[in-house]
């Protein structure tokens, strides 16, 4: 049995603090399945009974869930902040056992609602080729255009592509993040539920977006998304990934995994803008490996959440392959954004490039932790990177920690970093013509990252600019 | 006041023992060479039992030389030889302890790492140089292991408003694990002019810690270079505690012979207007490896700071490696810092030049690698110093 009364669900108050932001409201819960509160086994048998599974995930999951165990927290170079996190008061798995619909009119009335707040219909029909909804564990949407399914395209939630697809998902499943690889990715191994999965045939070009929206509306929860996407031999896609969730009293967890695969000659862009309320623990492992020719850029930007624990990383494994990971990380009062990238080449004439920069606003600490490694025996290999820290107060952080290991013959790594204020002749120079000093500082943060948000897609950089004027507002004093 | 170095070392015999050896979840020793540095490679040492299988002629004549004017040489910890100019004094540790009990005891305090309180546990091996109020000094002081375990705590206390040229060379006989803890307490507008030569044998263990104290309008100009054919480990702290001070500080190590040579630096700044440049430099050959790692730290206090790093590593082999971890932590938004690292092998077309004006491969490559050291002593104004050292290094 699952630990602590897994069937009850309790209701919690509804619509808490609907004024501060766009994500700032949670629905009444009604789970028709709660994995209970705690981990044990049992929970992920419960999982995995509830998901009906193959026996061999059952086991991949109690085998990870032996090395969650052992493992400890990797506080001697993190912050000693996870220490925080209580394991025993988290629940792992909360559903409501529907089937994922394709239409939003049969999505359940307070999910609908949620995600139209959110603008996810809206922007589906404008811009997307597909969507995919998660709310708490599991997908409550995943909608496809035809075009691309006649293409052979494959887009559904994580669990839905290993029953359906198991020939291709086992096949790369738990390679390129193996699950032993730190203590949150043996976690999600072993109580992942959702996700998404996607397959891009050989030459499909996916000309629109992809996206995914990670909703938690539940206190106290965990959400363990899984996701892997394959870019077969000259595909291409981009894929872009949101994610909100109310602010709660107690803390929550949001531990996803991500494995990409570019195979020869393919194109991976993959998009996250993350706005979790400030009590999310977000320790999320993303990781490509790029075949030869192939590229992947991870394009990511993290405004919200109280601890982010995020370094996107690409390993180089075929001749000319190319990584890039672009950062943005705005880090207001109370919040700590431990983000940055990681580039291991090891195969010849490979090229990566890491643009980092952080706004630390308050007391918000923004931290740039990267690692850029040549091995042995590569040749023509070559890095740069940048990384750029605007502090707005006098008591605001930032912190870098590169770390370059380079050997072979003829390869390049150029690591710079910079720290720097606002410029008070430009905030003079812009109240001069009238605008408010809060406006003034959040038309500097703006222009700060600007080079940087054009490389979002268009309908995001827009979204982006307003989400940075929010987290500026109060912040001048 | 010999019970205080009685106290001091027996408490650092306790740390030493409950402290564990460098692992690696001990991030102040990532990337570096944990098993040279272990258990069981230090064995023989504590034994004795290493012995002198390198002979090395240079570090054998340079050994000679040490016995000049104005000159201190430690042996194995012990004061050798003392021929000092006006405006310096030595005393051994147990008549500083009475002297100046405080700063002994804040010296020692500073020890927090496995090998320095190494030293510490042997609190009367070493040196305390005292140079006067305003007083102009040129000094030379050289620091030679020969012991299976050979240590040394130094101490310079800098007066007030003077200036000290001080040349070190440290020199480790194979055979020899030799653990030096350097601690320069700058008085307030003192001037430090420091050149540090550290030439390790085969066969020995060379680590080595320096803190500066940094108070009001102190100015440090410093250089450093490394060489030899032994794992050494070099750790150096700067504490500015004051404002209207400006260090200069670099560092270069040529590497040869598999070894790994492991820098660690702090640039700590806890009062505002002040600065602190730091550039390390390397020419790794064979299948040496730099292990770097360097701090900059500015407090919320210390407004107004400027602090730069730089790590640029030459890899003059296929299988030489470089490792550099430069960190910032900012506190304080109005300052100016930044780090650069870059690792990279000698320019082609560089090497293409020197070739087509008649140069053979190895003295294009030495030529190379001796412009590329030149930038660490640039700043330094006795050049003659600065030549000798050089025809030390190649």
């Amino acid at each position: 049995m699952p630990a602590d009364n897994p069937e009850k669900t309790e209701a919690l108050p509804s619509a808490l603090n609907l004024d501060r932001s766009a994500g700032d409201f949670s629905f009444a819960e009604d789970y028709a399945y709660n994995a209970g509160t705690g981990l044990n086994a049992d929970v992920v048998r419960y999982i995995s009974r509830v998901k009906d599974e193959d026996p061999w995930v059952l086991d991949f999951r109690l085998k990870a869930l032996e090395r969650f165990e052992k493992m400890a927290n990797p506080t001697h170079w993190a912050t000693k902040k996870l220490d925080d996190l209580d394991f025993s008061k988290i629940r792992y798995y909360l559903a409501k056992g529907e089937k994922k619909k394709r239409s939003w009119d049969e999505v359940p009335d307070d999910v609908k609602k949620t995600f139209e707040r959110l603008g996810v219909p809206e922007q589906e029909r404008a811009f997307l080729a597909g969507v995919e909804a998660q709310f708490d564990s599991e997908s409550a949407y995943s909608n496809m255009k035809e075009y691309l399914q006649k293409d052979g395209v494959i887009f559904v939630d994580s669990n839905e592509g290993l029953k359906k697809y198991p020939e291709i998902f086992r096949k790369y499943f738990g390679k390129v993040i193996p699950v032993s690889d730190n203590k949150y990715s043996a976690l999600n191994s072993a109580v992942f539920s959702g996700g998404s999965f996607i397959y891009v045939p050989k030459g499909v070009k996916v000309a629109q977006p992809l996206q995914a929206y990670f909703r938690i509306n539940a206190e106290s929860f965990g959400q363990f998304e899984r996701t892997l996407i394959i870019a077969d031999e000259g595909a291409e896609l981009m894929y872009m990934e949101g994610c909100t969730a109310p602010r709660f009293e107690t803390g929550t967890l949001h531990s996803a995994v991500v494995e990409l695969v570019a195979l020869k000659g393919a194109k991976i862009q993959y998009v996250t803008v993350q706005n979790w309320s400030n009590n999310v623990f977000n320790l999320v492992t993303k990781r490509g490996v790029a075949e030869e020719d192939a590229q992947i850029r991870w394009i990511d930007c993290n405004i919200g959440s109280g601890l982010t624990m995020k370094y996107p990383a690409v390993v180089l494994k075929g001749e000319r392959a190319r990584g890039e990971v672009v950062s943005i990380a705005i880090a207001n009062n109370s919040q700590h954004q431990d983000t940055g990238a990681k580039m291991i080449h090891v195969a010849d004439n490979t090229t990566s490039n890491i643009t980092s920069k952080s706004v630390s606003i308050g007391d918000g600490r923004a931290s740039y932790r990267g690692l850029v490694h040549m091995t042995s025996g590569v040749k023509n290999c070559k890095n740069n990177t940048v990384c750029d820290a605007l502090l707005i107060n006098s008591n605001s952080r930032t912190d870098t920690y590169p770390a370059v290991v380079c050997a072979g013959k003829n390869n390049s790594v150029q690591h710079e970093a910079s720290v720097s204020k606002l410029s008070e002749e430009q905030i003079f120079y812009m109240r001069q013509r009238g605008l408010s000093e809060t406006a003034a500082m959040s038309l500097a943060v703006n222009g700060f990252v600007n080079d940087l948000v054009k490389e979002f897609p268009m309908e995001y950089s827009v979204e982006l600019k307003r989400l940075i004027e929010l987290q500026m507002e109060g912040s001048v004093g | 006041m010999e019970n205080l170095l009685l106290h001091i070392s027996d408490s650092a015999k306790k740390r030493f023992a409950e402290l564990p050896f460098p692992h690696r979840k001990d991030e102040f020793w990532r990337f570096g060479d944990l098993k040279s540095w272990g258990v069981d490679a230090l064995f023989p040492f504590f034994q004795n039992h290493s012995g002198r299988n390198f002979k090395d002629l240079k570090i054998e004549s340079l050994e000679k030389s040490l016995h000049a004017k104005n000159s201190i040489v430690l042996f194995d910890g012990q004061i050798l030889f003392a021929d000092l100019p006006k405006g310096v004094k030595v005393l051994s540790m147990g008549a500083a302890a009475e002297d100046f009990p405080e700063r002994v005891k804040s010296f020692y305090g500073l020890a927090d790492g496995k090998f320095d309180i190494l030293q510490a546990s042997r609190a009367s091996a070493g040196a305390y140089v005292k140079i006067d109020d305003y007083a102009d000094v040129e000094l030379n002081v050289g620091i030679v292991s020969k012991l299976g375990i050979s240590t040394a705590g130094v101490v310079f206390d800098i007066g007030r408003g003077s200036s000290l040229k001080l040349n070190r060379k440290y020199l480790a006989f194979g055979g020899s694990f030799c653990a030096v803890h350097a601690g320069f307490f700058c008085g307030e507008k003192s001037r430090l002019e420091s050149t540090s030569v550290k030439l390790s044998e085969g066969g020995s263990r060379a680590f080595e810690r320096e803190d500066f104290d940094i108070p009001n309008g102190v100015e440090i100009i410093d250089a450093f270079a490394q060489v030899g054919a032994a794992p050494s480990r070099q750790e150096r702290n700067f504490e500015i505690r004051g404002a209207d001070s400006c260090v200069d500080t670099r560092a270069f190590a040529l590497l040869r012979g598999g070894i790994t040579h492991d820098i660690r630096t702090r640039q700590m700044h806890r009062a505002g207007n002040s600065k602190s440049d730091l550039a390390v430099r390397a020419a790794i050959f064979d299948s040496s490896k730099l292990a770097f790692s360097g701090l900059i730290r500015v407090e919320e206090c210390a407004q107004k700071t400027e602090s730069y790093q730089s790590c640029r590593s030459l890899l003059m082999s296929e299988k030489a490696l470089a490792q550099a971890s430069p960190i910032l932590e900012i506190c304080a938004n109005d300052v100016a810092c930044s780090h650069g690292c870059t690792v990279a092998e000698p320019d082609p077309e560089e090497l293409f030049y020197m070739f087509q004006r008649g140069l053979a491969p190895d003295s294009a490559m030495r030529l190379m690698v001796r412009s590329f050291a030149e930038s660490t002593f640039e700043k330094l104004s006795d050049r003659e110093n600065v030549e000798q050292i050089m025809s030390l290094i190649f």
